[in-house]
């Protein structure tokens, strides 16, 4: 991951989404993913625009779906990561982990005070 | 089950375009499954939920974007394909402003791109040979021998070749016209004859057959040729079957053995057709004596030679050889090298260099204009630029369209030019009065494509400079609302400096085109020494077979005499050396007190040969007919080697050739090659010591001489059915053709000038009009504030006035400086004359009052009331 591309913490619930759902990644079953995972509400218009702006860096493609053979069907946005993407999301996760027994320590410690 | 309506509403504003559909569908899928599972209510409030919260990201994600490609639009490709059609659609709204620009760039380069392309074919490109840097001319020389004497003789020759070993191979050759007969009408083929190592200097190898063996050099071996290509096409149309066919040359037969390759030039310049190998000529004593220098000589040097090593090997072996044989070598102490390339290009280097110059000027003129068109245009898209530049455009974006849109006039105008030089290039070709050393392409070549290229850049980069000059002083509120209507001190200085660019080139191309054009009218009417109008010239030669020089004699004297008994002929004669033809042969003798010798022609002339050309007799007499026929010891001198003599020479003696001839008269002085070059001193000695020496007739007419030509040729071909008339011309027009390359001079640099003109009227015409335009609020201030409508018309005149004073002067500076340089073309005027130069000054001054004056009118009859109301 070049210098200065850190993820967001948002950008990385969706980027984790896209990683779990893999083909089935769309608006609403990411939506539903990460409000399942993170337990709170999540705005479609929060996964769009997070979507467009990892499109923009390049961590995520789309593929717009034939409309489904039903009644009424519709096609969908699918979202999926990049290689890029996947390896930015493997960065981010590896660093976060590095970075949390840290982070927990300083709290254990901020709270002893 | 429907979505509530304020809230999809809502959410369909939010969402960016190309995702609006997908989100709402989105949406609506899992509104109708809440619905489902928890009721309608529950469902409505979820989708308000998601609305209200989707409108921030949504919002936020949308300014972020543009900044994003804005941001990424200075950095990548894709986004200098966008400046570029930003560019292209600026373009397209102003046509007017952009086919002036590519007209104008379009015209400056086909020109630039013609004159690069013609100096690179006959200047820079190497000479078509192997390592042709290798090649040299060798001439004799020496402290005493007088430029043009340099020729060498034989037997010099043999020993330069045995003596010397800088050279891999030597070689010499003379050009001769032969009598070609058997094909066709008997004519006179140019022939050279050339020594064995001839074809080796050039490495030139046959196209077809063979080069010559030594074995063809032995006097009495089988008689053999070599053809040029071009003789090979125009003669054989390039049958193969052209060897072992036989060339009938002054009566004798020559086997073709070989054909030369194409190789784009003469070898090595003059315009021959037929090699045949050089062996001394039975009863012509002067090829294989010492005295005479007949010879050119060509060498290649050794690879591990330099030119130096070369020229100190042969100046030794002329000096030996000028002690072993003092009565010939006298004075030939020294050899001389030179490129062969020099000796090619040489002559028509300093016309092409004034080429260039004056297309450089041209250029650089059309160059400015456009430049300050595109600035006004630039300095008139401030507000566009401002608009732009605030709603996020960096002013490197902003850079880059200027860039774009330049570069695409630029390119355009390439194209234009790429299609269209070689129109120009066949144009010069056509035009130029003398043929060129070399062959220029006139075809479109791939080997143009990296200079127009590189000069479409070039130009792009100048022209783009001034206008990014500008785009760093926007200032985003005056020129947002377009208030900013003041150009700054330093943008009118520029634009007045572009201005008197193009005024101080123009003046030098007039001043340059008025001396050019003088010196024309001065050589038409320069007193040549005789009296060119009515006068037919022609060469014939008798039969080779009549080699007696008695014969020969007889033959020309017959022709004269038949030719001058026609009606309308009122007078006729014979020489050696015929005026607009050649020198004759020329020896050198020293005048009292200098040190160099002066040359001196030596012509043999029939009489009435003087009456018909209409030469004077100065002092004493003409010869006799008796003294032309027999006379041994009486000559004539014409009026310059009389004063090299030192004044009255009539009855005094004169030694030339081991005998001393009584001068008996003085001719005036004739110009024999160029009417530019004074009359040469001359030896007229009695006519028939010419012996079978080639003569040119002379035949003066009432009327136009050319209707007498079947009459003469008749008359001709009755003496001698097998000599043809050849090199035939009216003596008025070969003068006129020997004022061509002037007169081509003075006809392109009149053109050009007229072009410059043009150019910086419009550089001083668009001046004034764009800064009274921008300059109409302060005019109606002033006006408002009481200053005269005539001060305002002066204030407004200044600023073309002004710069094109400044440039009348810089331009009178370059032309003083220059004028040693164009002095070389000049006869007859001078390059710095105070005349043209005021007259350039005032006429220049004159065209800029005219170009500003409908502006300067403009500007004093502003309404003040009009120019404060409107913006």
């Amino acid at each position: 991951m070049p210098k200065g591309q850190y993820l967001a913490e948002f950008e990385l619930y969706v980027m984790s989404a896209l990683s779990l759902l893999g083909d089935e990644a769309y608006g609403v079953t990411i939506r539903q993913e990460i409000e399942k995972r993170a337990g709170r509400r999540v705005a479609i218009g929060a996964v769009y625009a997070t979507l467009s702006r990892l499109a923009d860096k390049g961590y995520v493609a789309f593929r717009i779906s034939d409309p489904r053979p039903v009644q009424g069907g519709r096609s969908r946005k699918h979202a999926r990561l990049t290689p890029a993407g996947q390896r930015a999301l493997r960065a981010s996760t590896a660093m976060l982990i590095k970075m949390i027994p840290a982070l927990s320590g300083s709290v254990t410690e901020g709270g002893k005070r | 089950m429907t979505p509530p309506r304020l809230a999809r509403w809502l959410l369909r504003l939010a969402a960016p375009r190309a995702d609006r559909e997908f989100l709402l569908a989105d949406v609506a899928e899992e509104f109708e499954r809440i619905a489902l599972e928890s009721g309608r209510r529950a469902a409505r409030r979820w989708y308000w939920g998601q609305a209200l919260a989707s409108i921030r990201p949504l919002g936020r994600e949308r300014a972020e974007q543009r900044l994003r490609r804005v941001r990424r639009a200075r950095l990548s490709t894709s986004g200098i394909l966008a400046d570029l059609s930003q560019g292209a659609r600026f373009l397209r709204r102003h046509p007017a402003i952009s086919l002036t620009v590519v007209a104008t760039l379009a015209v400056a380069f086909s020109v630039t791109l013609a004159a690069y392309s013609i100096i690179h074919a006959v200047v820079l490109a190497p000479l078509p040979f192997q390592s042709s840097d290798k090649i040299v001319r060798v001439r004799v020389t020496g402290p005493t021998i007088a430029r043009g004497v340099r020729s060498s003789s034989r037997p010099d020759f043999e020993d330069w070749r045995q003596r010397s070993s800088s050279f891999t191979a030597l070689a010499a050759y003379t050009n001769q016209q032969y009598r070609l007969t058997g094909r066709g009408e008997p004519r006179e083929a140019e022939t050279v004859r050339v020594t064995s190592d001839f074809h080796a200097v050039f490495g030139l190898g046959p196209a077809l057959g063979r080069m010559f063996h030594d074995a063809d050099f032995h006097p009495g071996s089988q008689r053999v040729a070599i053809i040029t290509h071009a003789f090979w096409v125009s003669e054989f149309a390039q049958s193969p079957s052209v060897l072992g066919k036989t060339l009938r040359l002054d009566d004798r037969a020559y086997e073709i053995v070989g054909v030369l390759p194409d190789v784009g030039m003469q070898t090595p310049s003059d315009q021959h057709q037929i090699w045949i190998p050089l062996i001394a000529r039975e009863g012509v004593f002067w090829e294989s004596s010492r005295e005479t220098g007949w010879l050119t000589v060509i060498g290649r040097v050794r690879d591990n030679v330099t030119l130096e090593q070369a020229d100190a090997d042969l100046s030794a072996v002329a000096a030996n050889l000028a002690r072993e044989y003092p009565d010939s070598n006298r004075g030939k102490t020294d050899a001389e090298l030179s490129p062969l390339r020099d000796d090619l290009i040489g002559p028509v280097a300093p016309m092409l260099q004034l080429l260039a110059a004056a297309l450089g000027a041209v250029l650089i003129i059309g160059c400015a204009n456009i430049g300050s068109l595109l600035a006004a245009s630039a300095a008139n898209r401030n507000r566009e630029f401002a608009v732009r530049s605030a709603i996020g455009a960096g002013r490197l974006h902003l850079a880059r369209q200027i860039a774009g849109e330049t570069l695409l006039l630029s390119v355009a105008a390439g194209v234009v030019a790429f299609a269209a030089f070689p129109l120009l290039v066949r144009a010069f070709v056509a035009l130029y009065p003398n043929p060129l050393p070399r062959e220029v392409p006139t075809g479109i070549s791939i080997s143009m494509i990296v200079p127009a290229v590189v000069l479409a850049l070039t130009v792009a980069a100048l022209l783009v400079f001034p206008q990014l000059l500008r785009v760093g002083r926007i200032r985003a509120p005056g020129d947002l609302t377009g208030t900013r209507t003041i150009s700054s001190r330093g943008e009118r200085a520029s634009r007045g400096l572009l201005v008197a660019l193009q005024v101080a080139l123009s003046f030098v191309l007039i001043a340059a085109g008025v001396s050019f054009v003088r010196t024309v009218t001065r050589l038409y009417n320069v007193d040549t020494g005789y009296r060119p109008e009515g006068v037919l010239v022609f060469n014939v030669n008798p039969s080779p077979t009549q080699t007696s020089g008695e014969a020969a004699l007889l033959f020309y004297d017959q022709v004269v005499q038949v030719i001058r008994d026609l009606p309308g002929v009122t007078a006729a004669g014979s020489a050696v050396a015929v005026p607009m033809t050649s020198y004759g042969w020329q020896f050198g003798i020293r005048s009292q007190g200098t040190t160099t010798d002066v040359l001196v022609g030596v012509n043999l002339a029939s009489i009435g040969y003087f009456d018909a050309l209409g030469v004077r007799l100065r002092q004493g007499r003409l010869l006799t007919r008796d003294e032309q026929l027999r006379g041994t010891n009486v000559a004539m001198v014409n009026e310059p080697l009389a004063r090299v003599l030192g004044g009255a020479p009539v009855g005094t003696k004169f030694n030339y050739s081991g005998r001393s001839w009584e001068i008996v008269g003085v001719i005036d002085g004739v110009r024999h090659v160029r009417p530019r070059d004074e009359p040469r001193p001359e030896l007229i000695i009695p006519w028939h010591i010419a012996g079978r020496r080639p003569q040119a007739v002379v035949v003066r007419a009432q009327g136009d001489p050319l209707s007498l030509l079947p009459a003469i040729r008749a008359r001709v071909q009755a003496i001698d059915p097998t000599a043809p008339l050849s090199d035939v011309a009216r003596l008025d027009d070969r003068l006129r053709d020997a004022v061509g390359l002037e007169r081509f001079r003075a006809i392109m640099l009149a053109t050009l000038s007229s072009i410059a003109v043009i150019l910086a009227a419009l550089g001083a015409y668009s001046v004034t009009a764009f800064s009274v335009a921008r300059r109409n609020r302060e005019y109606g201030i002033r006006l408002a504030l009481g200053e005269r409508p005539a001060s305002i018309g002066r204030r407004a005149m200044t600023t073309a006035i002004l710069p094109a004073m400044l440039g009348v002067i810089a331009g009178a500076g370059i032309t003083l400086a220059g004028a040693r340089w164009v002095q070389t073309f000049l006869y007859g005027v001078s390059a710095s004359d105070v005349t043209t130069i005021t007259g350039t000054a005032l006429s220049l001054m004159a065209i800029a009052v005219i170009a500003a004056w409908p502006s300067a009118r403009r500007a004093a009859t502003i309404d003040p009331v009009l120019a404060l109301a409107t913006d």
